[in-house]
């Protein structure tokens, strides 16, 4: 009796074990990327759900007075001091890396940045109510990440001066 | 004289194990959909940012007093109203502008204890939040909001 494999056999199971462990590389490959990217995607929300939270809540706790650039600002740095009326005082830093509001630190990490924010008063007046005005104060601070280029992960608050 | 190969395995065996297996994978297979679904769900359902511009316009609602008694008014009769055309307010042009800028692309106004299926004409991703809403038994108004980033959020508000 004849034991062991011959060489055709032998040849043909080397060759799919290559095609299977090849296939099975790639899953794991694939699911790896998964869970890096989302837990990358998961910490941007949170931090955008922080700086919603942190910006939001002042703004409407302590009622917005108003708002001007920073003095001293240093290069490369967005700022805005912000006035309360309560009589505090809030700032705003955005850079490149990181957003500072208060107590807030927003450290952005390699894969993120932050954009040039836009901060400006909209006056609507509403032809409807004769002589009324009212304004709208809007705070985008755009962040964007090189994982999910079409997301943006940065913020869009709206304040009324109601 | 004819060997008799008794190696191997008969069709009966063969396909009772491939179905089991087919079985064990179709489910492991829904339980990850779930999962995923679930994980998509988290990112575009009542997200912080979406929830503070309901407020906005739950500030603004009550800030238009006529506007608000005719809301509760209609919602009782109706059972929900879509206030996206900002028609029932007196400063449109400034409702318009408020959902403008916080990106709202529909926005309804329903008693907190609506039945499911009472709202029916609107996109599937938008009903499918609906029917996600846990609902109380309380006399509470409730916002309903789809947002242009497709992400959608509710908040209850009171008399």
């Amino acid at each position: 009796m004849k034991r062991g494999f011959t060489l055709v056999e032998l040849i043909t199971t080397f060759a799919l074990t290559a095609v299977i462990i090849v296939l099975l590389l790639n899953v794991v490959i694939i699911i790896r990327n998964l869970y890096t990217s989302s837990n990358v995607k998961t910490q941007l929300y949170i931090e955008q759900s922080l700086l919603s939270d942190a910006l939001n809540s002042k703004m409407r706790d302590n009622n917005l007075s108003s708002y001007e650039e920073c003095e001293d600002k240093v290069e490369g740095e967005f700022c805005y001091t912000f006035y309360f009326k309560d009589a505090t005082i809030y700032t705003l830093t955005v850079s490149e890396s990181k957003i500072t509001f208060d107590n807030f630190v927003y450290n952005l990490d390699n894969y993120s940045r932050a954009g040039i924010p836009e901060i400006r008063t909209e006056t609507v007046i509403d032809s409807d109510v004769e002589l009324e005005s009212k304004k709208i104060l809007i705070i985008k601070i755009p962040v964007e990440c090189d994982l999910y280029p079409s997301i943006d992960y940065g913020i869009n608050l709206i304040y009324q001066y109601l | 004289m004819l060997k008799y190969n008794n190696k191997g395995f008969v069709l009966a065996e063969t396909l009772i194990v491939t179905v089991f297996v087919a079985g064990v994978l179709i489910y492991l297979f829904i339980q990850f959909s779930n999962l995923s679904s679930l994980y998509n769900e988290s990112y575009s359902y009542n997200t912080v940012e979406s929830l503070y511009a309901l407020e906005d316009v739950v500030d603004f609602i009550k800030s238009d007093a006529l506007a608000l008694s005719s809301i509760k008014e209609n919602v009782k009769d109706e059972q929900y109203i879509d206030i996206s055309n900002c028609n029932i307010f007196i400063s449109q042009e400034y409702c318009e502008k408020l959902f403008e800028l916080e990106n709202i692309d529909t926005i309804l106004v329903t008693m907190d204890n609506i039945p499911n299926g009472a709202i029916t004409s609107y996109d599937s991703g938008f009903l499918d939040f609906i029917s996600s809403i846990s609902r109380t038994d309380n006399n509470q108004y409730r916002l309903i909001a789809s947002f242009n980033n497709s992400t959608y959020a509710t908040l209850r508000f009171g008399e």
